[in-house]
């Protein structure tokens, strides 16, 4: 009775584990927009490709640094995606570490948060850094600004130089 | 007959009443879309938010994120992707998907809305759902020509116009310069004496 019992259990726990990804190696690439002139916020989108040596990946969140955590968007097989805005004058430039986290840690995460621990002690199944280098908030000084300086310094030099002749 | 139109307008009920509960007990997706640019100028990123917010209280499964609204022809895709799938969204959860394109050439454009496919349950057999986002409009892409003619720092221009205005000011300086040079130098002896 109880070997019939346990064959199931086992066997849901061997397919489980079987289906789960395992040693991932992951590759990222991050793109942000770079033109604040242009655009009102900062888009942030990393893709991220895992390969898996065994099994396959089911659903991903990621935790971002403000501590939200959202799905990751399947964009094709084994590449994923993360994105979010922010706004364009607190956009610091620099590294942002994005944590990503599978289903078991998903679940682990929101148990977490549940009774108030910290998320930063949840395993995450592996992490990616996005790099925004800064963006263009237009020029740091006004074309017109040089232009009336250098004339007023041209002037005063050809009004100075004719008072001495005078005198 | 009077006990069989009961009976069918009983079960019509209790059908209508289980639908909507179903209804109320599955997920349903808000989707907008926004663009997020100041001015669309050609050759310029245009950033594409879209906000999906699941107001449901099962979580959204197999969802499809799908725009067809910027064909290859007339924009290039350089960050993100537009045709996405999110395994699972949770109830009562609300993030963001961003897609920047950049237009190849100017004019009007009608920005459409994306379309979004989902089952509304964790259950196989559950309806699958497609809804809308909203549309952002008709939007005037401007040339970069004229953008820049607007809002470039015009340091070359400058330039240009401080090179030309330049012979005015030197050749007069230089000449009386000389000038000077050559009554100082002509003065000079008659001063020992």
């Amino acid at each position: 009775m109880s070997k019939i019992f346990v064959l199931p259990v086992l066997l849901t726990f061997l397919v489980g584990f079987g289906s789960a990804c395992s040693n991932p190696q992951v590759t990222s690439k991050s793109f942000t927009t770079k033109d604040a002139t242009i655009v009102s916020h900062i888009g942030f989108i990393s893709e991220i490709t895992v390969k898996c040596t065994t099994g396959v990946l089911s659903s991903l969140y990621a935790e971002l640094e403000d501590g939200s955590i959202i799905p990751v968007a399947v964009v094709a097989p084994e590449t994923f995606q993360v994105s979010w805005i922010e706004e364009s004058k607190s956009a610091r430039s620099g590294q942002r570490l994005i944590r990503i986290f599978d289903e078991e840690g998903y679940t682990a995460l929101r148990k977490a948060i549940r009774n108030n621990e910290p998320t930063g002690s949840v395993p995450e199944f592996f992490s990616v850094y996005v790099h925004h280098s800064g963006a263009y908030n237009g020029p740091w000084v006004k074309s017109e600004f040089i232009a009336v300086v250098l004339s007023i310094l041209v002037s005063q030099f050809a009004l100075t130089t004719k008072s001495k002749i005078v005198s | 007959m009077i006990k069989k139109i009961v009976i069918l307008l009983l079960a019509t009920l209790a059908y209508c009443a289980e639908e909507k509960q179903e209804e109320n007990l599955g997920a349903r997706l808000l989707v907008s879309k926004q663009i997020l640019n100041r001015y669309l100028v050609e050759t310029k990123d245009i950033e594409v938010k879209y906000s999906i917010h699941n107001i449901g209280k099962a979580p959204a499964v197999n969802v499809q994120l799908v725009d067809n609204g910027f064909n290859t022809e007339a924009f290039e895709i350089v960050g993100g992707h537009l045709n996405t799938r999110f395994q699972r969204i949770p109830p009562e959860s609300n993030f963001t998907h961003v897609v920047v394109v950049r237009p190849k050439r100017y004019g009007y454009f009608n920005f459409t809305s994306a379309e979004v496919t989902y089952r509304s349950s964790d259950d196989i057999n559950a309806k699958v759902q497609v809804s809308y986002s909203s549309e952002p409009g008709e939007g005037g892409i401007v040339a970069f020509r004229d953008y820049d003619k607007k809002f470039s720092a015009h340091y070359w221009d400058w330039l240009a116009f401080a090179l030309m205005t330049s012979p005015s000011l030197v050749i007069p300086l230089a000449l009386w310069f000389n000038s000077k040079n050559t009554y100082e130098k002509l003065n000079k002896p008659t001063k020992k004496h």
